[in-house]
């Protein structure tokens, strides 16, 4: 093997090694500036694509993590002026502001994310069911209220006191330093 | 921000998760966010559940799932595991990459044909024990032809059809008859059509799709959830309910045109090579082959403290185990030029110590082999998932799976290494344990063998290569050791596990 071609492998095992690393604090990125998952999904992959092809351009000494935030905010910019005026949620400034605290805020969001394992985990079996049913590609509260055998009012209700439980699990998970008590 | 605004705030943010968010409520939370850095530091947190939810339940999504009664344990970090956002991206990833370097083949698997009758399929090579990338269009022109996906569904064929593998969730209908049967694990797999798109919620639901843009569906046991595109019309079917979907409407259709139609299935995939160490009789050490050479493969004690076999077995998950110590392990040469699984049972002590990692079994490939120097362990590394769960290594990634073997019961463990005889760029992983699939992702490829003396290698109780001598070994118990030169599919890997019988020997 050529060195060139050694060294193009090394770096594409680079950037896997980054995006395996980085993926979900991305998607987290991206999906609190448009908040439709199918959306953020889609600008995912698209951020995804723009990384792989610019990654020549990254440099080692650099945050990988803000790196890929620019690009992903610029798609997310980009994605915004096709968008119908019904998904766009936040206007310009707004959007701005709500960017520049998210990637303040990355490093929190990655110990929220393991945090809420152990949250999930203290859940009631059923309502961790429906949580998770909920979230699944493609579901709505519909399907999850079907799913469960609850009344579409009683899923919305469930759902909100289960979102601010895992909220307030979260934030004592923290504030004890992660222990799992 | 003041109490009632927080309250506002979440009460916004749900609303805003549901996809309920009023003009006016979107209006208001523009106004809170705009004005406090506490506020919008609030909505992160709202905004990171969800999106952390969202990666959770994907996981999940992407392995048969008891909705009941058993302990799902949640991964503690990103892993390189399946899940449908890994996957996107993995996806993309692989994609580029193949645009930089050569195609790769079939690295990205969701799906195996499992069975046929009197198939034939456009693509002559397709055949029982393929397994099917994402994306992968097939047409069956005549016969009968059964598909299992990896979340669980099994599709039936009836030809003339033309679908597409969408993922381990999904398949595209674009002509032709299919029935998904979806057990509990797999309820919420979809058939989707121009027509309509059919979530089948748990049972046997047959679509039929016609070339014109109309379609049929019946409930034949259990519902299906069906929604016309573009329309937001969800209807649920029960028990033999049918209707017609057509682009004037929806109409309803006898279930009794619906009937069942016996098919015997031949599920006996390609010949399989392979070599099974059971540890059994007076050659506790040789093992069992079809394939192979019959006396070539048998494994050497690394140790002369013990040089009867009695005194390295046990009674173990079938008849008799090896039993290993941590010191001890046996080395046999690789069998075939390219091993595809990799399947054992095993018993890892619950109080394993968490020192550094061992290979319960170690592989060291030949020059182009998609095993490299592959090393099947447990996990010992929190950050990347949970301890004791199953860990393949190989080029430096690694995959981690959720169940815990570090329970001191027998598991039975089966790794699959996917890609073709050419592949380039990635090679795909499958982790079975139990007969689930637990963990599945690509590791790098490279054509050239693995620097280091010596050949290609298996080593049992430790990483093979001479680049481990002296290494510590595994301690604890490994039964019913399983090379095969194919991926054996998800049914073949249960009836292995159930009645320890190999496709194909005994």
């Amino acid at each position: 093997m050529s060195d060139e071609a050694r060294s193009s492998l090394e770096r594409q095992k680079e950037l896997m090694l980054l995006m395996t690393q980085h993926q979900r604090r991305i998607f987290a990125y991206i999906h609190a500036l448009v908040p439709s998952r199918a959306d953020a999904e889609d600008l995912l992959q698209e951020t995804s694509l723009v990384i792989v092809e610019k990654f020549h351009e990254f440099r080692r000494d650099t945050d990988f993590v803000a790196w890929a935030f620019q690009i992903a905010w610029w798609r997310v910019r980009a994605a915004r002026q096709k968008f119908a005026r019904a998904k766009v949620i936040f206007n310009d400034e707004v959007l701005e502001a709500v960017a520049a605290t998210a990637a303040s805020m990355h490093e929190e969001v990655s110990e929220r994310h393991e945090a809420l394992a152990r949250c999930l985990q203290k859940l009631h079996p059923r309502d961790r069911d429906l949580l998770l049913t909920r979230y699944e590609p493609g579901a709505s509260v519909e399907h999850a209220a079907q799913s469960s055998g609850r009344t579409l009012e009683a899923a919305y209700k469930a759902l909100a006191r289960l979102r601010k439980l895992l909220l307030d699990c979260v934030t004592q998970q923290l504030s004890n330093g992660g222990s799992t008590a | 921000m003041s109490e009632a605004e927080e309250v506002e705030l979440k009460t916004l943010c749900d609303a805003l998760g549901d996809a309920e968010l009023s003009d006016g409520q979107r209006a208001r939370l523009n106004a809170l966010l705009a004005g406090s850095e506490e506020a919008r530091r609030c909505y992160i947190r709202h905004a990171a559940l969800a999106s952390s939810l969202v990666s959770y339940a994907s996981e999940l999504q992407t392995e048969p799932r008891k909705r009941t009664a058993r302990v799902v344990q949640f991964p503690v970090a990103w892993r390189w595991a399946a899940g449908a956002l890994a996957a996107a991206a993995a996806v993309v990833l692989a994609v580029v990459f193949a645009r930089q370097e050569t195609p790769a083949s079939d690295h990205d698997s969701v799906a195996w044909v499992t069975g046929a009758q009197d198939a034939e399929w456009s693509d002559a090579t397709i055949s029982t024990g393929d397994a099917l990338e994402r994306g992968k269009h097939l047409d069956l022109r005549k016969g009968v032809a059964e598909l299992t996906f990896d979340s669980g569904a099994r599709v039936t064929v009836e030809a003339p059809a033309s679908l597409d593998v969408q993922s381990a969730w999904a398949a595209g209908l674009r002509s032709g008859s299919v029935t998904s049967i979806a057990a509990p694990d797999a309820a919420g797999f979809r058939v989707n059509n121009r027509a309509v798109n059919v979530t089948n919620l748990g049972g046997e639901v047959r679509v039929i799709a016609e070339s014109n843009g109309v379609a049929e569906v019946c409930a034949l046991e259990g519902a299906a959830e069906a929604t016309r595109p573009g329309r937001g019309e969800t209807l649920v079917l029960r028990d033999r309910q049918a209707r017609r979907f057509a682009r004037d409407g929806v109409t309803r259709v006898a279930g009794a045109r619906f009937a069942r139609r016996a098919s015997r299935l031949d599920r006996r995939g390609r010949p399989l090579k392979f070599a099974r160490w059971s540890f059994d009789g007076e050659s506790a050490f040789t093992a069992q082959t079809v394939g192979f050479n019959a006396s070539g493969f048998t494994a050497t004690p690394s140790n002369a403290d013990a040089t009867s076999a009695d005194a390295w077995v046990r009674p173990g998950r079938w008849q008799r185990s090896l039993a290993l110590d941590g010191r001890r392990f046996l080395a046999a040469p690789l069998p075939g030029a390219m091993p595809r699984t990799v399947a054992f049972w095993v018993k890892v002590p619950g109080d394993a110590p968490l020192g550094k990692g061992v290979a319960m079994v170690g592989l060291r490939g030949r020059p182009r082999s998609l095993v490299r120097d592959a090393q099947i362990t447990w996990n010992r590394e929190p950050e990347q998932g949970p301890l004791g769960a199953l860990r393949t290594e190989q080029e430096g990634s690694v995959i981690v799976g959720r169940t815990s073997l570090r329970d001191g019961a027998w598991h039975h463990v089966a790794v699959l290494f996917l890609g073709g005889k050419r592949a380039r760029g990635f090679v795909q992983v499958k982790q079975y344990v139990d007969g689930r699939l637990d963990g599945a992702g690509l590791v790098p490829w490279r054509s050239e063998g693995v620097r280091g003396k010596g050949g290609a290698s298996l080593a049992i109780g430790r990483a093979a290569g001479d680049a481990h001598e002296g290494a510590k070994g595994f301690d604890g118990e490994l039964d019913e050791l399983l090379i095969a030169d194919r991926p054996l599919t998800p049914d073949e890997i249960r009836t292995l596990m159930e009645q320890n019988r190999v496709p194909g020997g005994t």
